[in-house]
């Protein structure tokens, strides 16, 4: 094994290896894609006693390589938004990886090409925004003016949250705000006309932040063998929907008699 | 059935919105909204045969996985680019956001029914993408195992 720089190939294949795992969760991997993505690379590599743990939260990995020189990294998955085309970019790279195997002191900087992932311009991500919540409005039975009052609501709430995410806030904390601030804006918009039915508009609104897919790839981990990841995963989900709906109520106790005025 | 066409119409829109907000590439777009309205065709119609939500949710989750496997090889990208969109008519977010509505005003037998219900739909959607993906792993085994065959035989043959 070739030393560079103080590091040896094992170090770089695994600094490599940790680090697109955690791009590839951060992007919305599910953690089978994960690991095995993590083992095929070691292995193209002739890495030898390879052991990942890895959660939603944190990574480790530590291998042997062929001629024994051990190397071990762990990583803290640094929390992201869902974004499938850069998904689909790493994992391009980690087949190009795994059958032209290149020299492991240059993997690191293989990732500068998935940073020119083509992204969607602000005001296309809050039309898609719009589509998805005018479509589920409907879809919950809303009226016309429930579908108006309900887009007034998600164009407010996407700016609330851009802001709220650059603050560091605590997650529970950001959801029971942000959904405080749409359930008072929905009963202000039903008091003044806009809306119709409350309730379609408040459950059309929260689907922007209940976390499905999270719930869903929780559950998928618990029945796939990831039972840590997936218990950990379902608390989590469950305190953000609490909180969620924390926020709906305590609008209602403190301006629910708007709609009565 | 003007109903169940709106709903489908709705879940196209729905899942080429959450396609967007997920940042799929353009040219997958429709693909993504294809997902969605196919997924709730499917799952309308088991509503009409079959009783038992677990069993109706397990289905359609085949059916999504399903779809998004198929996708994705043909396009050579991961089945989750597909999968994510075309799940969003099954996630039952309204029981999740029911479930918890019933919690705070302590409301005790209803959201013990829409919790159930909740956990029924997401265990069968589980089990139904954990069926699929292991069909698909061992399907790619196959194929990869074939391929060495293939190419080991085609070296003897060579050899001899």
């Amino acid at each position: 094994m070739e030393m560079r720089s103080g590091m040896n190939d094992v170090e770089y294949v695994l600094d490599f290896v940790v680090n697109l795992g955690n791009k590839m969760l951060g992007a919305g991997a599910n953690l089978e894609r994960v690991n095995d993505t993590m083992m095929r690379i070691c292995l193209s590599y002739h890495l030898e006693s390879i052991s990942i743990y890895s959660l939603s939260s944190t990574i480790m990995v530590s291998a042997r390589s062929a001629d024994g020189i051990y190397g071990s990294r762990h990583i803290a998955v640094q929390p992201a938004s869902i974004h499938l085309e850069r998904l689909n970019q790493l994992n391009r790279l980690s087949r190009t990886v795994c059958s032209e195997k290149p020299v492991p002191s240059s993997l690191i900087s293989l990732f500068d090409e998935t940073q020119q992932t083509e992204e969607y311009s602000v005001p296309k991500v809050i039309l898609g925004y719009l589509i998805a919540m005018t479509s589920l409005c409907v879809i919950f039975g809303g009226t016309v003016r429930d579908v108006l009052a309900a887009d007034c609501i998600t164009f407010v709430l996407f700016w609330l949250i851009r802001w709220l995410s650059g603050r560091n806030l605590n997650h529970i904390v950001v959801n029971t705000l942000c959904m405080w601030v749409s359930g008072t804006l929905g009963l202000l918009l039903v008091r003044f006309g806009i809306g119709e039915q409350y309730f379609s508009i408040i459950i059309t609104s929260s689907m922007m932040m209940i976390p499905g897919i999270p719930l869903v790839n929780a559950v998928r981990n618990l029945l796939c063998g990831n039972e840590m990841n997936g218990i950990l995963e379902i608390l989590k989900v469950l305190m953000e929907t609490v909180a969620i709906v924390l926020g709906v109520v305590l609008s209602i106790y403190l301006f629910g008699g708007l709609i009565q005025w | 059935m003007v109903e169940s066409m709106k709903l489908i119409i709705f879940s196209f829109t729905a899942s080429l919105g959450f396609g967007i907000v997920f940042r799929i590439g353009k040219k997958n777009l429709l693909w993504a909204g294809a997902g969605g309205a196919l997924t709730r065709c499917v799952y309308l119609f088991l509503l009409e045969v079959i009783d038992q939500r677990i069993l109706y949710s397990l289905l359609a989750a085949m059916f999504a996985a399903l779809y998004a496997e198929t996708m994705a090889m043909r396009q050579k990208m991961p089945s989750t680019v597909f999968l994510y969109p075309a799940i969003i008519p099954l996630i039952p977010g309204d029981l999740l956001y029911n479930t918890a509505v019933n919690l705070l005003l302590q409301d005790t037998p209803q959201m013990l029914d829409n919790a159930k219900n909740c956990a029924l739909s997401l265990a069968g959607m589980s089990i139904g993408f954990v069926l699929i993906s292991t069909f698909t792993y061992y399907r790619r085994i196959y194929y990869v195992g074939t391929d060495i065959a293939h190419h080991l035989l085609h070296r003897q043959k060579k050899k001899s």
